[in-house]
């Protein structure tokens, strides 16, 4: 019979994977709307988007010229793990906001009986949904593979003076 | 309120409301765009009428599922009667699933029933208490206060 929890190391890498994973996700998504559409192109898209109807069209082209260095940073925080968990409540609003703007867009363009497709609810919205989720459950101070993890080990563990 | 509440409160918000949403737009579509009965007429009636179901079940089923999307899909959104709702919706996805694969292969389900069940079960095999970013919590948390100290 085996103990009823993993190690300690075990824990710190369940934990350090999904994030490392989730932040080359944000912040690839980042670097590429940044580099290949240009933020300014990606705000011009978004404002011509279904969002367009609801929204000022300025305003969909302030934000979505801001969205790349968003996804950048918060993807930075996350992959290096500081800050994380503010910055994952931050994706996580994100995550949600996304999944909206999608589902309206399936009212006004529906694609199958579900009306929001599944390859973008499948594919896109939730594999992100779920890192996120996964990393919020587990408890913080497993995360030991990360900045916060460092910074939390040398406040309990102070070097000693000389 | 620890920052682990927090975390967790935040992760029943995020597998919540995406899965509200995808309940909510699919019912909102099904009934406001498609109509019920169209509904259950080319999803059900015509594609079932050669199985053992019989054909009023088809109709009334197919008529009723859209609505009970619309409606537990907009509660669960907002965090309203959410366990009821929960218990709801899981039901839909179990008839569902047998409804797919009475006719199709056992992949079929993969792409909705699967994500779909991942997200339900996050929130239920979570505390309800836990979910603090719901309307059922700011509910029972005024009927505490209303009830005042023991």
């Amino acid at each position: 019979m085996t103990s009823g929890r993993a190690s300690t190391a075990e824990r710190a890498w369940a934990i350090a994977i999904p994030r490392t994973i989730l932040g080359f996700v944000y912040l690839f998504a980042g670097i590429h709307k940044i580099v290949d559409v240009g933020p300014i192109a990606y705000g011009h898209a978004m404002a011509m988007s279904d969002g367009a109807r609801f929204l000022p069209a300025s305003l969909l082209t302030a934000v979505g010229a801001g969205v790349p260095f968003l996804e950048l940073a918060l993807g930075l925080l996350v992959l290096v793990g500081l800050w994380t968990r503010p910055a994952l409540r931050v994706l996580a609003a994100l995550v949600v906001l996304i999944a909206a703007g999608y589902g309206i867009s399936g009212l006004l363009h529906p694609m199958g009986p579900t009306a929001m497709g599944s390859a973008v609810v499948n594919t896109f919205i939730l594999p992100r949904a779920a890192l996120i989720i996964v990393i919020l459950l587990l408890p913080a101070e497993d995360d030991r593979l990360s900045i916060d993890g460092l910074l939390a080990s040398l406040h309990s563990h102070p070097p000693r003076r000389s | 309120m620890t920052n682990a509440d927090i975390d967790r409160a935040w992760a029943i918000f995020t597998a919540r409301t995406i899965l509200g949403i995808v309940f909510l737009i699919a019912g909102a579509y099904k009934v406001f765009l498609w109509g019920p009965l169209e509904h259950a007429r080319v999803l059900f009636v015509v594609p079932y009428a050669q199985t053992f179901l019989p054909v009023w079940a088809l109709w009334a089923t197919g008529a009723v599922v859209p609505i009970i999307e619309l409606l537990t899909g907009a509660l669960v959104l907002v965090g309203l009667w959410t366990r009821p709702s929960l218990f709801v919706l899981g039901g839909i996805l179990v008839f569902v699933t047998f409804g797919h694969l009475l006719l199709q292969s056992s992949t079929s389900i993969n792409p909705f029933i699967l994500p779909r069940s991942a997200l339900l079960l996050v929130v239920v095999l979570m505390p309800h208490e836990a979910d603090r970013f719901s309307l059922d919590w700011i509910l029972s948390r005024r009927r505490s206060l209303n009830r005042g100290p023991a």
